[in-house]
């Protein structure tokens, strides 16, 4: 009898999303939001051999339909519906779903305009909105997957010259919380990763991050984080 | 309503209050205003129906106060920045502005639009943070003021059903609390008010023909009763700078946190 078979006769609350998913060659990864590149190499090396999709945000974008590497306009719903029906017909299920918004930039609060907000919010917020709607509608087919927001330690903490992006952070912070109060009693592991370090810092740091993204997707689910910082 | 308008000018109070966001009679921006008025402030009533500011107007001056109702949309910036700028251009000090915009609209997350989720970030943060900018502006000019926004549960927790309200109200804390920091050593007061339960105001009790009384009137003691959330403001506005509220909660006795 192999491992995974003795794994997958222990009770279920003992076990892993990863076990529990079956590791099946249909599973997959999908990054999505903006200053990927890092990060997806570093998940990559994690994955264990799912197939990592890449999503990067632009604003506008049309959007190519094919590899693993696409350019979507994440806020723009029906393109994003487009691409998870697209993966669904290729036989894919997203077992993690990562959002990544736009690392933070220092900005003086007096200097602060509405438009510095909004960009944020087109860039950080509606796109983790909008990606949690695709994914989560996908992932309840199945009653399983987790959702991972890369969001920022401002959202709850303040820190001079970072309120812009506190703010949208910290709505972000709380979208997350809501959605796993809402999505994981059907088994949609949610969860909100508070950075220190982005993953565009570095090799280093986007290891880091995806080390410790693949350890909450591998998380029992009797021992599931709802937060975290890193 | 493409500018906000200010009728009924006849208020020479050198103090001014600028309450966003009143409508019901008896609602919390209503309160708050005749709290603000009675204490000698002539207070900017302001929010979207005209009928409804002139009878919170119309009660204030029966009472012996000042005040004056100002059709806007607090989420329009510029209809914003012409109120703020009528208030210096007469002359006066910005004593207070409280920022009570945004209500809560619960929805399925799944079946929202991003559109709606626009809309809620639009008039639960952003119209917060246009106020908070502008008068934070102006109060570091006089040096001194108090800046009072409403938070609601959904502040702090994010909750099922309320994804898009929580977004909003959850930044719109980030930021109150963040420039609590920045204004203080400025002696610019800011502080956010955490709402936590259900007004007994007429926005819940008129609620789905009546219903919301019904719902209101079986959870605990029935509800945040509107002066006492009014009374809470202006105790606010009156502490000294050596000891002052950043974050207040607020709840019946039975609601839990």
């Amino acid at each position: 009898m192999s491992l995974f078979s003795t794994l997958k006769q222990l009770p279920a609350a003992m076990l892993p999303a990863a076990v529990l998913a079956t590791h099946s060659t249909e599973g997959c990864v999908v990054i999505a939001g903006v200053e990927l590149d890092q990060l997806s190499i570093a998940v990559q090396v994690q994955s264990q051999g799912l197939p990592v999709y890449q999503l990067n945000h632009r604003d506008g974008a049309s959007g190519s339909t094919t590899g693993y590497t696409q350019t979507l306009d994440l806020n723009n719903a029906d393109a994003v519906a487009g691409f998870f029906k697209q993966l669904e017909k290729a036989g894919k299920h997203v077992e993690l779903l990562l959002v990544q918004g736009a690392a933070p930039t220092a900005l003086a609060t007096a200097d602060i305009q509405s438009s510095d907000l909004q960009q944020r919010w087109q860039s950080s917020g509606l796109p983790a909105v909008a990606m949690a709607q695709g994914a989560i509608k996908h992932m309840l087919a199945k009653q399983q997957g987790t959702v991972i927001f890369l969001g920022s330690v401002y959202a709850a903490s303040y820190s001079s010259g970072r309120l812009a992006d506190a703010a949208v952070q910290a709505g972000v912070r709380a979208l997350s919380q809501s959605l796993a109060r809402e999505f994981q009693p059907k088994g949609i592991h949610v969860t909100y990763l508070a950075l220190t370090e982005w993953s565009s810092y570095g090799e280093a740091a986007a290891q880091a991050i995806a080390s410790t993204c693949w350890h909450v997707y591998r998380q029992p689910q009797s021992t599931w984080s709802q937060e975290l910082s890193a | 309503m493409s500018t906000p308008y200010i009728k009924n000018t006849d208020g020479q109070a050198v103090n001014a209050a600028v309450v966003l966001g009143v409508g019901a009679s008896q609602g919390i921006g209503a309160a708050v205003s005749r709290r603000f008025a009675r204490e000698g402030l002539l207070v900017y009533v302001a929010g979207r129906t005209a009928a409804k500011l002139d009878s919170v107007v119309a009660e204030i001056r029966q009472q012996g106060g000042q005040a004056e109702a100002v059709v806007l949309d607090a989420s329009d910036e510029a209809q914003i920045t012409r109120l703020f700028a009528q208030v210096t251009e007469r002359g006066q000090t910005l004593a207070a502005v409280v920022h009570n915009v945004g209500g809560n609209v619960p929805s399925r997350f799944l079946g929202s639009s991003l559109k709606f989720f626009n809309s809620m970030w639009r008039f639960t943060f952003m119209a917060g943070f246009v106020a908070g900018q502008q008068a934070a502006a102006i109060m570091r000019q006089q040096g001194h003021g108090s800046l009072i926004f409403t938070g609601a549960s959904a502040s702090m927790r994010g909750k099922p059903f309320f994804a898009a309200f929580t977004m909003g109200k959850a930044a719109l804390r980030a930021y109150a609390l963040g420039l609590a920091q920045e204004l203080k050593p400025l002696n610019i007061h800011v502080a956010h008010v955490v709402v936590d339960g259900m007004v007994d105001g007429d926005r819940v009790n008129k609620a789905v023909f009546g219903l919301g009384r019904l719902l209101r009137s079986t959870r605990g003691t029935g509800g945040l009763n509107i002066e006492a959330i009014a009374e809470n403001y202006w105790m606010l506005h009156q502490q000294q700078a050596s000891l002052w509220t950043h974050e207040l909660d607020l709840r019946p006795y039975r609601e839990k946190f």
